[in-house]
């Protein structure tokens, strides 16, 4: 089993203020980036799909490689977060 | 004898915490997905509770962090995690009751720093560390899952807004389980480890454990993760209710988007070493989704009362945690004290289990 530290050393001010900076930055970035990720990849999906009804198989080729590119953004972004939480 | 019954009950308040941390905080992992219907009510459940078991296993990092940097850690003993833990879950169980979401891990915190105070002093209490540990984060943490879940619903209604409302709704109930999943394993993670950091410094304190460098046992990660899997399975339906349909009447996507940006921001302190509060993150969201779409949609009153319940924590899981320790002391201290505390817990979990027998709201539409 992983030994566990039973005191941590107290950070400085400085430091804490920096550290939530970049929650904030990383919290931003990831929040509305696998938002917008997962929105655009549901566009590509579904027009895609809707252009495949239709019948304009070109079309149709560009919305799904649209929306995979996409929905593999968000898989990549699950993956790497799950990694983080192991890794940590 | 007496020291290993005393370190029995530690380990006992421990674990009881850790199932009330289970079922008070299940709401903010599957409250949207129910409301939403991306996933039945007991399946979510049983979701939550698999993965914040396995959860637990992941990382034991943050174990034993919730006294250091707060107060002395020399001066803490078994008595005073025994109050602070009495504390925390007297607290949970008050806020399960009037469906209040509020932070499990504040509640311990002040628990343990209540306790602490009324053994030690204010000397023993370090007030730089609570205000950047706790106070600060507590502070930020609302606000920015607030912006981060508004910004990221506008984009998203931008982006989708022209496409038929069917597709889009089953696409957003699939990513909520993506989304949902995601918050459960980070619940775990840092939750259980909580469980483990108390009993393993209970063990320290015993003389079970060496001081240096101590291993956390397989039996207290397995306890730890179980209490917790087991609270969340039990649910928490009054306050499910509260973050899923009192707050604002919420479709997929601010359900998807209220998860997708707790768990962003959740991993986003994680990674950094900040430690927020799941509970005001996800809360954070789920207003900042509602008011992006329409400031009236959302139930302010109820904001406010959850609101007033997170200022509340650290004070009253302090004064509850104090009188646990006085009340310890007053009858002679040792481990007949904490015996006598125990008493009023176990009172506490018979009415929550009388609680339980009324049906669950949500349990009954579904």
């Amino acid at each position: 089993m992983s030994t566990l530290p039973i005191a941590s050393s107290p950070e400085s001010d400085v430091n804490l203020w920096l550290d939530l900076l970049e929650v904030v930055l990383y919290g931003l970035g990831a929040g509305i980036g696998l938002s917008i990720a997962f929105a655009l990849a549901m566009r590509g999906l579904i027009l895609g799909g809707n252009a495949q009804r239709d019948g304009r198989g070109l079309a149709a080729a560009g919305y799904l490689a649209f929306g995979v590119l996409f929905t593999l953004v968000c898989v990549a972004a699950v993956g790497y977060a799950l990694l983080s939480m192991v890794h940590r | 004898m007496s020291s290993d019954l005393l370190l029995a009950l530690v380990v006992a308040a421990a674990l009881t915490f850790d199932f009330t941390n289970g079922f008070h905080d299940t709401a903010n992992v599957v409250a949207t997905s129910i409301s939403t219907r991306a996933l039945p009510p007991r399946l979510a459940i049983l979701i939550a509770a698999i993965l914040n078991f396995v959860g637990a296993f992941l990382s034991l990092k943050v174990a034993a962090t919730i006294a250091s940097g707060l107060v002395d850690t020399e001066l803490v003993t078994l008595q005073v995690v025994f109050a602070g833990l009495v504390g925390a879950i007297l607290w949970n169980l008050l806020t399960w009751w009037y469906g209040l979401p509020s932070s499990s891990s504040h509640a311990l915190i002040g628990g343990v720093v209540g306790a602490m105070l009324a053994a030690a002093g204010p000397s023993a209490i370090d007030g730089d560390g609570i205000l950047g540990k706790v106070v600060v984060p507590a502070l930020v943490a609302p606000v920015l899952a607030f912006v981060v879940a508004g910004v990221a619903i506008v984009c998203a209604y931008r982006i989708i807004g022209q496409l038929r409302p069917g597709p889009v709704t089953r696409g957003y109930r699939l990513g909520q389980i993506a989304s949902g999943s995601l918050l459960a394993l980070a619940h775990g993670t840092n939750d259980a480890q909580k469980t483990m950091g108390i009993i393993t410094l209970a063990l320290v304190a015993h003389g079970t454990l060496s001081p240096v460098d101590p291993e956390v046992p397989l039996w207290v990660v397995v306890s730890s993760a179980a209490a917790i899997a087991l609270g969340t399975y039990s649910g928490g339906w009054r306050i499910i209710r509260t973050m899923g349909s009192r707050i604002i009447k919420m479709d997929a996507a601010q359900g998807f988007s209220a998860q997708g940006s707790g768990a962003a921001v959740i991993l986003a302190a994680t990674h950094v070493g900040v430690p927020l509060s799941t509970t005001h993150v996800i809360s954070g969201g789920v207003v900042g989704a509602g008011a992006a779409k329409r400031l009236s949609a959302v139930r302010w009153g109820v904001a406010g009362n959850m609101a007033v319940a997170w200022v509340l924590t650290l004070p009253a899981a302090g004064l509850t945690g104090a009188i646990a320790y006085a009340i310890s002391w007053a009858v002679g201290g040792g481990t007949v004290g904490p015996i006598v505390v125990c008493a009023i817990m176990l009172a506490s979990i018979w009415l929550f289990v009388r609680a339980r027998q009324t049906p669950p709201p949500i349990a009954e539409a579904a």
